[in-house]
Parts: C-alpha cells; structure tokens; sequence
C-alpha cells in the first residue's frame, strides 16, 4: 500500500459530522460562556447577579465528590455506590442558597414522568431541593409539557442526572443542560448522559419545535432569542407516558395532561429487636406509563441501603424525601444514602416497558 | 493567446492566495476572538478544524457515538481553558491535543474497543462494488483495529491528516523517535498484513 493509498483509505473511514452534532457544541459553549465557566470568563451576561466562584452546594443525589473539572469526561453516578452521597447531602443544605435560576426536578424514568422547574424568583427563600408537584398560577409561570417520544427520549438522556436545566429558545429548539458542577456558579453540560440517545433527543427537538413554538404561544409568553422567556420562571414537564399514542399522533405532543397518578403500595418492613430494620417487596408488576409508590418511615440521620432488582432492566426509582425534595432520581442499581430528615419517604417506580421488579433493603 | 492564457492563470493562482489569506485572517480573528472567551467564535474555530480533529479520534476509538461524546467533552474542556491558551503552539495544534488526550482518557475509562459499524462505509455504488469495498475495508478495518489506538493516531495524523512527525509528537506527547519507530512498525505491519 502506497502513500497515497493509505491515505486515502484512512480519510476515507471518517465518517460524516453530523449538523446534530454542532446543535450540542454550540449549546454547551454557549452554557460554559453563559456562566462564565471557564478561565478568567466573563460573568454570566444574562444572570448579571449569579456568582461565578466561592459558593459550594449540590442538590440531593448529586454526589459532588464525583466532579472532576479536570477529568475529561464528567460522571456522575446515581446509582447509590458512593458512600459520601448522605454526607454531601447533609453538607448542601447547610450551605446558603443563591442561584440566580434554580433548577428542581423530579424525574422518574420509563413510564414516569420528568418535571423542571426553572425558577429566579425568591431565589434566597427558595429551598434549593425543593420540587414542585404542580405549577404556581399565574402567567409568569409559563408552563410547556411534552410527552411521547420526545419525553422519553429527554428522560433517557437525563438518566444520569437529577436536575435538567432546559433552555427553550425563540424558535422552539431546546437546549437541555445537565449541570455537573456547583449550582451556585450554575456550571452546565448539554445533555449528554446517555450515548444511545443525545442525538435522538436532538433529532426529535429539530422534529418538533414546531408544537413547542405553539404551546408556548398558545398560553401567552414569548420566546426571546436567548432562551429565557420573558416570565421569570420556566416550567417544563415531560410525561412519557403514552408514547404509543403520540406516536401515532406527533401533534399531540406538547399537549397538557396531568401526570400518572402512581400506584400506592404498602411494602413489608421488619424491625429486628437490635438492628436495621428491613424493608422488602415481593414481586411488583409495573406497566408502562404507570408509577408505583412504596412509602416507608424512617428517621433522619437513618442510612438506607436498598436494591431495586429489575426483571428486565428497565425499572429505575427516584427517592422522594418528606419534604418532596427529590434525593435520588433514575436509580437502577443499589441505593446507599443517609436520608436527612424523620418522616415518610416515597419510593417511585417507573419503567420504561412492563417490567417486574422488587425492593429489599435495610433502614438503619 | 498564450500570453492571455497564462495571464489568466496567474489571476487565478493570485485569486486563490488572496483567498486562502482571507481565510487566514479571518480564522485569526475567530480565534483571537475565541480566546477571549467568545462561545460563537471558539464553535466556528472547531467547525473550521472539524475534519482534522474528528479524523484523530475516530482513529482512535473507530465509534461515531463515542467521536461525538468525546469531542464534545473535549471542546468543552478546551473552552473552559482557552483563555489561558499562550499560542505556543498553532490552536489547530493545542485542539488536537486536547481530543487526543480525551480519547486516550476515554479508551482507557471505558477500556474497550469497538469496530465500526461497516454501513457507515458503504456509499452509492453497484452491488458488486458496495461487496468489494465491504470487503476490502473490513480488512483494512481489521488491520487497523489491530493496531494500539495511539499507533492509528499517529497513522492518521501523518499519513491520513498530512501532519509532520514533530507536530505528531506534540499533538501525542511521544519523543519524536517513539512517533517515528512506531510510525515506521505499523507501516510494515500493514504492508504485511494488507499485501
């Protein structure tokens, strides 16, 4: 093989870049350079108040210790294995909170739902962690809820993550931001959790900005160019619950509908005379779209250690505190976490597909 | 005539240089824009070496996924860092760098490896030529992939993407003569292994 051959060979195996591909980058630059995270970088233009340095705080389940600014690839790793997570948590809260947007979520993959909430009022009262079930009234909460294959799609990419900041721009194209680093300087990455799905979710946010632009008009606020509405407050809410319906009709997509109303159930917990008490269910049958609860008491300062084991994998559970902070979100695996407060936590599952799937585990 | 053919020759060339230092400056501007931290002009940097930089680490982790995921962690990192970049070196240069330390970063995390699907090879043509070409870059494909991933940047950068071997050895960090005799063995193993 000559020179000439080789390389021909070699050029010729690139493959194509894909448009798609550059939808990402800009949106993550723009992030970096929205927050001002990088080297001697600009404060935040849009969020002239946000702080770029000095303050340290993470939302529950994000276990900060996991962040690496130096590693090239960010992880962060919602499974449960890291054992400092109720100890980040406890640190969190302790610290004060000043986000110029503060983003909450409550996300429970499969056939649950993902809810955002983006808000920048009230920000210092705000409890960081705090989800909301429903949206505050009012017009300056805009409101946009997408289901179908486009909800889906956001939920698998946001797998890793348990707070989304989503970006709706003045076209209807999305940017959704995994933030990997510390609220307070508002560091964020394009979602990018799961290979198999960031460019669907690209290709599906091109497919169907159209029906976004409509609802978001339909209720009444206007896009700007930079992504924020003119509301102080943004409210997304993905519900992928009926994706064979709405494939089946894609302009149904950004319509209103009340999230699943999940499944109570009462799980079997031991209380051994000295001990950890454990906590157990039998076999739980979960279809599509539907969420069950399995609440439990414990009390703060308790460290809970739970399996979630799934028939076919595709049943992952988010950890609702007393308070709805929402402390774990799109766990698969084991759950190894200090839980903050005393009352009735909430265990949500959610599957992707029907699946069958237990919980076994130990309180104390 | 020759003279008017010759005249127009030389307009042409002039035309062609007056372009390519057009380009010139204007990736320098984008790039001292980029330095000082501007997202829009450092992305029209990237998409202007996008070739390049995409060829180095499909070479090295032959995924178009995994391409994607680490040259956006990589344009990431860069930007974070750009405005301590100094201009030792060309940002083409410091940019290939970076991805091919996230690649390395990468195969080493994720620590496998993994062929390319071969539709991403087929184009238009007969189905004799599409069988033919299968075949052939299966085999070359297999060659290549037998190869250690810093062997195939090393490939691509000189042989594939036309760079020198010292700029090889500063885009990888290898003294120049591991480039050169790694350069000089997996010439002879494909040589080998091709003929």
């Amino acid at each position: 093989m000559n020179d000439d051959e080789l390389r021909r060979r070699l050029l010729g195996e690139i493959p194509d870049q894909d448009e798609r591909f550059w939808l990402r980058i800009d949106a993550a630059l723009d992030g970096i350079e929205a927050t001002g995270d990088f080297a001697g970088g600009p404060p935040d233009r849009r969020r002239p108040d946000a702080q770029t340095s000095g303050q340290t705080s993470g939302p529950a389940g994000l276990a900060t210790d996991d962040l690496d600014e130096d590693a090239t690839i960010h992880r962060i790793d919602l499974r449960g294995d890291n054992q400092d997570r109720g100890d980040d948590l406890d640190r969190s809260r302790s610290v004060p909170f000043r986000l110029a947007l503060v983003a909450a979520v409550v996300l429970v993959l499969g056939g649950g739902f993902l809810a955002i909430r983006l808000t920048e009022d009230d920000r210092d009262r705000i409890d960081p962690f705090a989800v909301a079930a429903e949206p505050p009234p009012g017009p300056d909460v805009p409101l946009v809820e997408l289901r179908g294959e486009l909800a889906c799609f956001l939920a698998q990419a946001a797998e890793v993550t348990d707070t989304v900041r989503m970006t709706i721009n003045g076209d209807g194209s999305f940017q959704a931001h995994r933030r990997i680093g510390d609220p307070a300087t508002g560091v964020v990455e394009l979602i990018n959790g799961s290979r198999r799905s960031t460019n669907d979710v690209m290709a599906f946010i091109t497919r169907y900005r159209g029906p976004v632009v409509e609802q978001a008009e339909a209720r009444g606020w206007t896009l700007d160019d930079d992504g924020f509405s003119d509301g102080l407050s943004t409210l997304v809410r993905v519900d992928c619950a009926d994706v064979d319906a709405i494939r089946d009709d894609p302009a149904d997509l950004a319509a209103i509908r009340d999230l699943p109303t999940p499944r109570t159930l009462e799980p079997t917990i031991e209380a051994a005379p000295e001990g950890p008490r454990t906590l157990s269910t039998g076999g739980i049958r979960i279809v599509s779209g539907a969420l069950v609860s399995i609440p439990f008491e414990a009390d703060g300062g308790t460290r809970l250690r739970l399996d979630l084991a799934s028939m076919d994998g595709r049943t992952t559970a988010a950890l609702i505190s007393p308070s709805d902070l929402v402390l774990l979100a799109g766990v698969e695996g084991p759950i190894d976490i200090v839980l903050p407060h005393s009352g009735t936590y909430e265990l949500l599952l959610g599957t992707t597909g029907d699946d069958t799937a237990s919980i076994s585990g130990r309180l104390g | 005539m020759v003279v008017a053919v010759t005249s127009t020759a030389v307009q042409t060339v002039q035309d062609d240089r007056r372009a390519d230092a057009v380009r010139e400056l204007e990736l320098a501007e984008l790039e001292r824009r980029a330095r000082a931290g501007e997202a829009r002009a450092f992305g029209a940097v990237l998409r202007q070496h996008q070739h390049d930089l995409r060829g180095l680490v499909w070479s090295m982790v032959r995924d178009s996924h995994q391409v994607d995921d680490i040259m956006q962690a990589a344009f990431e990192k860069a930007f974070r860092n750009v405005t301590r970049f100094k201009g030792d070196s060309s940002m083409k240069t410091w940019l290939q760098s970076i991805c091919y330390r996230a690649a390395i970063d990468h195969i080493r995390y994720a620590g496998r490896r993994r062929h390319a699907d071969v539709d991403e090879f087929v184009g238009m043509a007969s189905a004799d030529d599409v069988a033919r070409r299968v075949e052939d870059r299966d085999r070359f494909t297999e060659v290549m992939t037998n190869l250690d991933p810093e062997t195939r940047a090393l490939l691509m950068l000189t042989a594939g993407l036309g760079y020198t071997q010292g700029e090889a050895a500063e885009i990888t960090g290898l003294p120049i003569g591991t480039v050169g005799s790694r350069l000089s063995r997996a010439r002879d193993r494909l040589r080998k292994d091709l003929s």
